[in-house]
């Protein structure tokens, strides 16, 4: 009962007072802190990440990769795919592309049994991968009911299709999306609303393996080169033509501002019905693709106030979320960076711009000093506001010695949205919280199907962690898995709003966000103490409009769009 | 300058003592009287005994110094050095020489004026005279490079001092200080520390060390610095305005605002005080308060580039193009490197369709970004 009124008391302050205008320093309400347990060795997950780390100090050593949480076999539990490094000669020579040369340093996929134990089916499924791997997006492209796999790596890139059978078949040639360069993070997404994928792929810096020499020149102290010495690089937009093929049309679509891309992450932000693709770039600006609904883009990011922090700066963006976490039913944005340079937030202003939130919702104060990757907008307690969990650590291991108040290793945070701006509740969270990481990629999805969001993270060069989430809460919940029959199936793009009695909410359907990783495709709402929901609004991609009403809590319901 | 000119009348008395000691009986009284003259400014007296001695003996190291004094007063520097030299050139060990050579060499030859002075510590290890005329070439050095640039030459000169006295915990701040000026702030660091750990909890050095970590982004190590410092002297406006300033860079807001007032408090015309809890009021939504703030820092400095701009922003928020677009025009003549100004001008000109321009402005604003991303400055410390 005491939560419930809470939650409705924090609606009317954001009816009174916007989120994002009001100062935020101790939070008023109950405080629940997050119970995140490690259960990595338990499920049978013994991934080790490869970066190999050289005296040369190549750039791909420090970046690390990210991890799919996704449902390949259909049968209703979520699997794990971590993506692994490559073997590096030290020195490499310019022009090397890195192979895979063995077991240690495949890519991995784990399927999750039925007694929530995992088991390495990376062999038999045909998916370790080939080169130095990066990211992960998983979409359906072909609509065969069957998650598909796009793996980035340095040099070209890998789309897996699931054959249905617990195998996946290489047919990147074919499709012709093999791309080049240095790609990080990819997105399915159906930007022309023609029922089928497309592919984003995000692409860091024109780099190679040159010899170059950064930092101090004494013993320990040669450090990563920072992405200013190099030249930026344009992304990738694949069309999705039959299903099979794909065209590479990021120029003709007006993506043609080359960038420094480690994160993406989409959202109708202006409500035009049409999907919009942010960019998180690395210590330049940043960009927000505006779809113009006829296959063509603006990158809009200075105009819409998304491009540099609220003092005009540019920082290094890493990792991404573009999720409402005021409630208002209008996609916000976070953005991770480095220490020193405070995680961005933007709420949206319902107007195509956003303002520069993060000093009125307390974010600028508890990551002030944290470098951030992976970034989920996760409602952990399930009171019906997002919250956030973030991978940290700097992408400098000589940090430490140069600024002693920045960690290259770094444990996870927890920031608790309490409806009026965020609280770091990461120390009463569990001894996960205390752990120290080099973590880089993250996804959330429901593991055990328990109603609770976790969370994957890798660590460069380390291990993975399957974190579980066991918050104590009484609270309520509703999943859904969309199922799009004239949109694309997996419903990607589609904007859900769950309506109870106490307020509404409202996700983009999406598996990208975060830095090089894929999420569970499901939509999560924490519904508090609400035992049914009102109503369920599904705007679909086609333009068909759903609704559900008097949904019952506690659920993962399965939402098929109506034909016609 | 006032110091060095302090420091040639207290010479003097060090040479007329120095007369005394090591000049013979009869010789002595006249030197003595010689130095006499010279601090009462009857320089003609002066030279008639000072010649008196020379007449018999024109070598003798003592007369020879003591009438370079006189040509120093009389305005005649080259005789006066070449007198000096004389002195130098007899073959007798006086630090006297070496340091009215110094003394002549300081505000325009400072590195010159330290190998004189060097020799002089050579010759009378520990001499007052002679540490003070050091510390005060090395000072002068200092303010020079802060005020008129010129770091470099300081360095040469507050090393070549640092090789003298190595262990002189003015001379560690005043690396210290210039250090800081020219953005080695590294260096700054460890000279500031080295200082503190010969003079412990002298306040100039930690006021120093406190600017020197904000502006290497360790804003805890700078906070306790400055509590330390205000630990001692509380009244100081400038410092309580820098520990707040220091909490706004650890976005320790309610505590940082606590600390301006404080300064308010101390000094109620402390014009960024009043900005920095103008800032906090826009920070807290609360843009009534944040106007006023705003407004009261422009009636004291209508130039104030950070109230023009912020000004601006309310401004800007409201939807008020117009108003805005004048604030940041103003705002961006008084402090054209001001990167927020010229961002929020250009998205003022974005938002009335002036696109180019707009663009022209991002371009501005991204060139006036900090190669290390966000700095923070604390002012000097108050004399």
């Amino acid at each position: 009962m005491q939560g419930r009124c809470i939650f409705l008391t924090a609606l009317i302050v954001v009816f009174v007072v916007p989120f994002g205008l009001r100062s935020v320093g101790s939070e008023t309400g109950n405080t629940t802190p997050g119970t995140f347990v490690d259960i990595t060795q338990r499920c049978g997950i013994h991934f080790q990440h490869r970066a190999s780390p050289t005296s040369k100090k190549y750039l791909p050593e420090t970046m690390g990769s990210g991890v799919a949480l996704f449902d390949y076999d259909n049968d209703g539990l979520l699997d794990i795919y971590l993506v692994n490094g490559a073997p590096i000669d030290d020195p490499t020579p310019v022009g090397t592309i890195p192979k895979k040369n063995g077991p240690s340093s495949w890519n991995r996929l784990y399927h999750q049994k039925k007694d929530g134990s995992f088991e390495d089916v990376t062999e038999r499924a045909g998916v370790a991968g080939t080169g130095y791997g990066m990211g992960v997006a998983v979409g359906d492209y072909d609509n065969d009911g069957y998650e598909d796999l796009y793996v980035t790596q340095y040099g070209h890139n890998i789309l897996y299709h699931n054959n249905g059978d617990g195998t996946f078949t290489d047919v990147t040639t074919a499709a012709g999306v093999g791309g080049s360069g240095w790609s990080t993070s990819a997105a399915w997404v159906d930007y022309d609303n023609d029922g089928k994928l497309d592919l984003i792929v995000a692409r860091y810096l024109n780099w190679d393996f040159s010899d170059l020499w950064c930092g101090e020149r004494q013993p320990g102290q040669r450090a990563y080169c920072h992405p200013d010495l190099f030249q930026p690089i344009t992304l990738l937009l694949y069309h999705n033509e039959d299903g099979k093929h794909f065209r590479e049309v990021s120029q003709k679509a007006g993506l043609i501002m080359p960038g420094k891309g480690l994160g993406i992450a989409i959202a109708d932000y202006d409500h035009d019905g049409y999907p919009d693709i942010f960019i998180a770039n690395d210590s330049m600006r940043e960009f927000l693709f505006h779809n113009k609904r006829n296959g063509t883009f603006d990158e809009v990011g200075l105009e819409s106030e998304v491009a540099v922090d609220g003092d005009g700066r540019t920082y290094a963006g890493m990792g991404v979320d573009f999720a409402d976490y005021n409630n208002d039913g209008w996609p916000d944005l976070i953005i991770t960076d480095l220490g020193n340079q405070k995680y961005a937030s933007y709420t949206n202003s319902h107007d195509g711009t956003f303002q520069y939130a993060s000093y009125t919702n307390g974010l600028a104060g508890i990551t002030l000093l944290h470098s951030g990757w992976g970034v989920r907008s996760i409602d952990y307690d399930n009171d019906g506001w997002k919250d956030l969990f973030v991978a940290q650590g700097h992408v400098l291991d000589t940090i430490d010695i140069t600024t002693p108040t920045l960690h290259y290793r770094e444990p996870p945070l927890l920031a608790r949205n309490n409806g009026r701006g965020f609280v770091d509740v990461s120390k009463s969270s569990g001894p996960v919280f205390s752990e120290k990481w080099a973590a880089r990629g993250l996804a959330s999805g429901d593991i055990d199907n328990d109603g609770k969001q976790d969370v994957v993270v890798t660590t460069n060069n380390g291990p993975a962690y399957v974190l579980r989430n066991e918050t104590k809460t009484n609270n309520h919940w509703l999943m859904l898995k969309l199922v799009g029959t004239r949109s694309n199936r997996d419903g990607i793009g589609a904007s859900v709003k769950v309506t109870t009695s106490a307020g509404i909410q409202y996700a983009t359907v999406t598996t990208a966000g975060s830095y090089c990783s894929s999420s569970d495709i499901r939509t999560h709402f924490g519904l508090d103490q609400e035992t049914r929901v009102r109503d369920i609004e599904v705007h679909w991609p086609s333009g068909v409009v759903q609704h559900l009403s008097n949904v019952p809590a506690d659920q993962i319901i399965t939402v098929t769009e109506p034909r016609q | 300058m006032l110091n060095l000119r302090r420091l040639l009348l207290g010479a003097l008395c060090v040479f007329a003592l120095l007369a005394r000691n090591q000049a013979p009986a009869g010789r002595t009284e006249t030197l003595q009287r010689a130095a006499a003259f010279i601090q009462q400014g009857d320089l003609a007296s002066a030279e008639n005994a000072l010649q008196s001695i020379l007449k018999h003996a024109p070598h003798d190291p003592l007369a020879l110094n003591l009438l370079g004094v006189v040509r120093l007063r009389q305005q005649n520097s080259a005789e006066a050095a070449d007198l000096f030299h004389q002195a130098i050139q007899t073959g007798r060990k006086a630090a006297g020489p070496h340091i009215n050579l110094a003394l002549i060499d300081g505000a325009d030859r400072p590195l010159e004026a330290v190998a004189e002075l060097q020799e002089a510590l050579a010759i009378a290890p520990g001499d007052e005279q002679a540490v003070s005329l050091l510390r005060a070439i090395a000072k002068q050095s200092a303010m020079n490079a802060i005020q008129s640039g010129g770091e470099n030459k300081a360095m040469a000169v507050l090393l070549k001092a640092r090789s003298v006295l190595p262990s002189d915990p003015e001379l560690l701040y005043d690396s210290g200080l210039v250090e800081y000026e020219s953005g080695a702030y590294q260096a700054a660091d460890r000279s500031l520390t080295e200082a503190l750990k010969l003079k412990p909890g002298y306040p100039e050095a930690l006021y120093a060390l406190a600017r020197t970590y904000l502006a290497e982004s360790l804003a805890k190590p700078a906070e306790d610095q400055m509590r330390t410092y205000l630990a001692e002297k509380p009244n100081d406006p400038t410092a309580q305005y820098g520990l707040g300033y220091i909490l706004m860079a650890e976005q320790r807001i309610e505590e940082a605002k606590q600390a301006f007032e404080r300064s308010l408090a101390l000094q109620p015309d402390q014009t960024e005080s009043i900005f920095q809890l103008g800032e906090i009021a826009a920070q807290q939504g609360q843009e009534g308060a944040a106007r006023d703030d705003f407004t009261k820092v422009l009636i004291r400095d209508p130039h104030h580039g950070g109230a023009l701009t912020a000004l601006g922003v309310l401004a800007y928020r409201a939807a008020k193009y117009g108003e805005a677009k004048a604030d940041f025009e103003r705002a961006i003549e008084s402090a054209p490197g001001y990167q927020k100004a010229h961002y929020y001008y250009a998205l003022t000109l974005s938002r009335l369709g002036q696109r180019e321009q707009a663009e022209r402005e991002f371009t501005i604003a991204k060139g006036l970004q900090k190669e290390h991303g966000e700095e923070h400055h604390l002012p000097a410390a108050q004399p």
